[in-house]
C-alpha cells in the first residue's frame, strides 16, 4: 500500500505543478458561478486566454514578422475561447508550461490574487444583505489573503510608473494594440462585477451582472474601436462603491492588473534578452509585492 | 412589473455609466498624451506625433459639449509652423473628437534614445498628479495647467529631458528633469 502511495505521489509530482492552496476553503467558494454562470465562465476563459497568449508570445519571441497578422490570429483563437468558455478553472501549467517555468513567482502571486478575486465575488453573490455581515466576511477573506506574505500582491497603491516606467514598458500595447484593449476589457469586466454586486437588491444585482456581461461583449465587439480605453481601467474609478466600502482591496487588484501588463511587455520587448526573462519576471513580481516599490502618494492609508 | 421594480431598474440604468468623474487640467493633459499614444498605436496618426512631439497646450473651453481642448505640437519647421493635433475632451477627460492640422513643413526633432517625448512628458504629469495634494507649489500646475514643453539637453555629461509646465494662476514654471528612460532626476518650481 505504501509503495502505491509513493508511486501515486511520485507520478503526480511529475505531471502537475503545485499552486498555492487556500485552506480552509471559504464556505462561499465558487457560489458566484452557481448564480451567475455566464460571468463565471468568462472569468475562467480570461485565465485560459491569458495563459495561452503568454505561452504563444514566449514561443514566438523574435520570430514575429507581421505583428498585425499574429495579433489577428491570436485574437481569433482567444475569441473562440471566450465564446465557448470552460466550465472550470483550467490549470495554467497544462496550457502554458513554459510560461509557468519562466514566471514562477508571478504565476503563484496571480493564482493567490485570483483566489481573492473569486472569493470576494462569491461572498458578494451570496451575502443576504449589503451590510455589516457581508463587509466583515469580505474583510476576513482579505485578511487571509494578506497573511500569505510570500505570495500576496501589496495593497499599497503604486504609481503608473510601476506599469509604464521600465525599459521594456509599453512594448505589448505598441505592438498588439487590439489585444491590449481586449486585456484591459478583461480588467474592466472583473472590477465592474464588484460594483454590480453591491446593488442593494437581488433583482438589481442580477440585472447589473447581466448588463456587465453584455457591456463586456459590446466592448470587444469591434476591437480596437469598440474599447475606448486610453489607460488601463482602475478599480476606484470603475467600482467606486466597492472602493469606498473596501478601500484596501482596489490597490491589490490594480497592482495585479498592472503586473499582467508588465508580463506582456517583458514577453514582447526586444530589449529584454531571452536569458533575462525569468530574472525580470521575479524582479517585477517582487516589486508588485513590495509596498514601498513605486509607492504612490494618492492612496488611502493602509 | 411593479412601480418599485421599474423605479429600481431606471436607477440601475442611469447609474451604469455614472462613474465618470470630472478631472483637473493636469489629468486631462495626461489623458491627452495617452490618447496620442493610442491613436499612433492604432495607426490613425503617424509616428511623428509621438517621436517629434515637443509641446502641448490644454485649455478649459466648456463649450459645445466639450470641456477641454488639448493641442499637441510637433517640433516646428524652419518657418516656425508645426504639425499639430487637437483633441476635444469631455469633463472626464475622454476624447470626443480629434482634428489633425498638417503644416507645409517638417520640423527637426532630437532623436530620443529610450522613451519617446510623449512618454517622458507623461512622467512629468505623473509627478504633478502624485504631488499636488502634498506640495502647495505643485498644486497650481494641477488645477490650472496651461502648457508643457519638452527639450533635450546635455547636463553633467548626460543627455536628459527637461519638461517645463506652465499654469494660468502664476508666472512660475515647474521644471521636471528626467533621464531619457523616464526616471525623474529632479524637479524645481521657479
Amino acid at each position: 500500500m505504501r509503495v502505491l502511495i509513493y508511486l501515486i505521489v511520485g507520478l503526480a509530482s511529475l505531471t502537475s505543478w503545485a499552486g498555492p492552496v487556500w485552506y480552509p476553503m471559504p464556505a462561499e467558494a465558487y457560489q458566484f458561478g452557481r448564480k451567475y454562470p455566464d460571468a463565471q465562465r468568462l472569468l475562467y476563459a480570461f485565465d485560459y486566454g491569458h495563459a495561452l497568449v503568454y505561452e504563444r508570445l514566449l514561443h514566438s519571441r523574435g520570430k514575429i514578422n507581421d505583428a498585425a497578422e499574429f495579433e489577428k490570429k491570436i485574437l481569433s483563437e482567444v475569441l473562440a475561447i471566450l465564446k465557448n468558455p470552460p466550465n472550470v478553472k483550467v490549470e495554467e501549467d497544462e496550457i502554458a508550461p513554459d510560461y509557468v517555468y519562466k514566471f514562477p513567482l508571478t504565476v503563484n502571486a496571480f493564482d493567490w490574487s485570483h483566489m481573492l478575486h473569486q472569493f470576494v465575488l462569491d461572498v458578494l453573490a451570496t451575502a443576504p444583505d449589503r451590510g455589516k455581515v457581508m463587509k466583515a466576511r469580505v474583510n476576513e477573506i482579505f485578511s487571509q489573503y494578506k497573511a500569505n506574505h510570500l505570495l500576496a500582491i501589496t495593497d499599497v497603491c503604486k504609481t503608473m510608473l510601476f506599469m509604464d516606467g521600465h525599459y521594456f514598458s509599453k512594448a505589448f500595447r505598441r505592438t498588439f494594440p487590439s489585444f491590449n484593449l481586449l486585456i484591459w476589457s478583461y480588467h474592466w469586466f472583473q472590477i465592474r462585477l464588484y460594483e454590480a454586486l453591491l446593488k442593494p437588491t437581488e433583482m438589481e444585482r442580477n440585472f447589473a451582472v447581466k448588463k456587465t456581461v453584455d457591456d463586456f461583449w459590446a466592448l470587444i465587439s469591434n476591437l480596437p474601436d469598440s474599447a475606448e480605453f486610453d489607460m488601463m481601467p482602475d478599480t476606484a474609478t470603475e467600482a467606486p462603491t466597492f472602493a469606498k466600502l473596501f478601500p484596501r482591496i482596489p490597490p491589490a487588484f490594480d497592482n495585479n492588473h498592472m503586473l499582467h501588463d508588465i508580463v506582456s511587455d517583458i514577453l514582447v520587448s526586444s530589449r529584454v534578452a531571452d536569458s533575462d526573462i525569468r530574472k525580470e519576471g521575479v524582479r517585477t513580481a517582487r516589486m508588485a509585492q513590495d509596498p514601498d516599490a513605486f509607492r504612490s502618494n494618492i492612496c488611502p492609508e493602509p | 412589473m411593479t412601480f418599485l421594480n421599474l423605479f429600481l431598474l431606471a436607477c440601475t440604468l442611469t447609474g451604469a455609466f455614472a462613474n465618470a468623474q470630472d478631472v483637473a487640467l493636469a489629468r486631462a493633459g495626461e489623458l491627452g498624451c495617452h490618447r496620442i499614444e493610442r491613436l499612433r498605436d492604432l495607426g490613425r496618426i503617424d509616428e511623428g506625433y509621438l517621436n517629434k512631439f515637443q509641446a502641448l497646450r490644454i485649455e478649459d473651453i466648456s463649450t459645445g459639449g466639450a470641456k477641454f481642448r488639448f493641442t499637441a505640437f510637433q517640433a516646428p519647421g524652419l518657418n516656425g509652423s508645426a504639425h499639430q493635433i487637437e483633441l476635444l475632451m469631455d469633463s472626464a477627460g475622454k476624447t470626443i473628437g480629434n482634428h489633425k492640422e498638417t503644416k507645409n513643413t517638417d520640423g527637426v526633432s532630437p532623436v530620443w534614445p529610450d522613451k519617446d517625448p510623449v512618454t517622458l512628458t507623461e512622467s512629468g504629469f505623473h509627478y504633478i498628479i502624485e504631488n499636488e495634494a502634498i506640495n502647495p507649489d505643485v498644486r497650481p500646475f494641477f488645477i490650472a495647467l496651461s502648457e508643457a514643453v519638452i527639450a533635450q539637453v546635455q547636463e553633467n555629461g548626460q543627455t536628459v529631458a527637461k519638461v517645463q509646465f506652465k499654469n494660468t494662476q502664476s508666472a512660475k514654471v515647474l521644471e521636471v528633469t528626467l533621464k531619457t528612460d523616464g526616471t525623474v532626476i529632479s524637479t524645481q518650481v521657479k
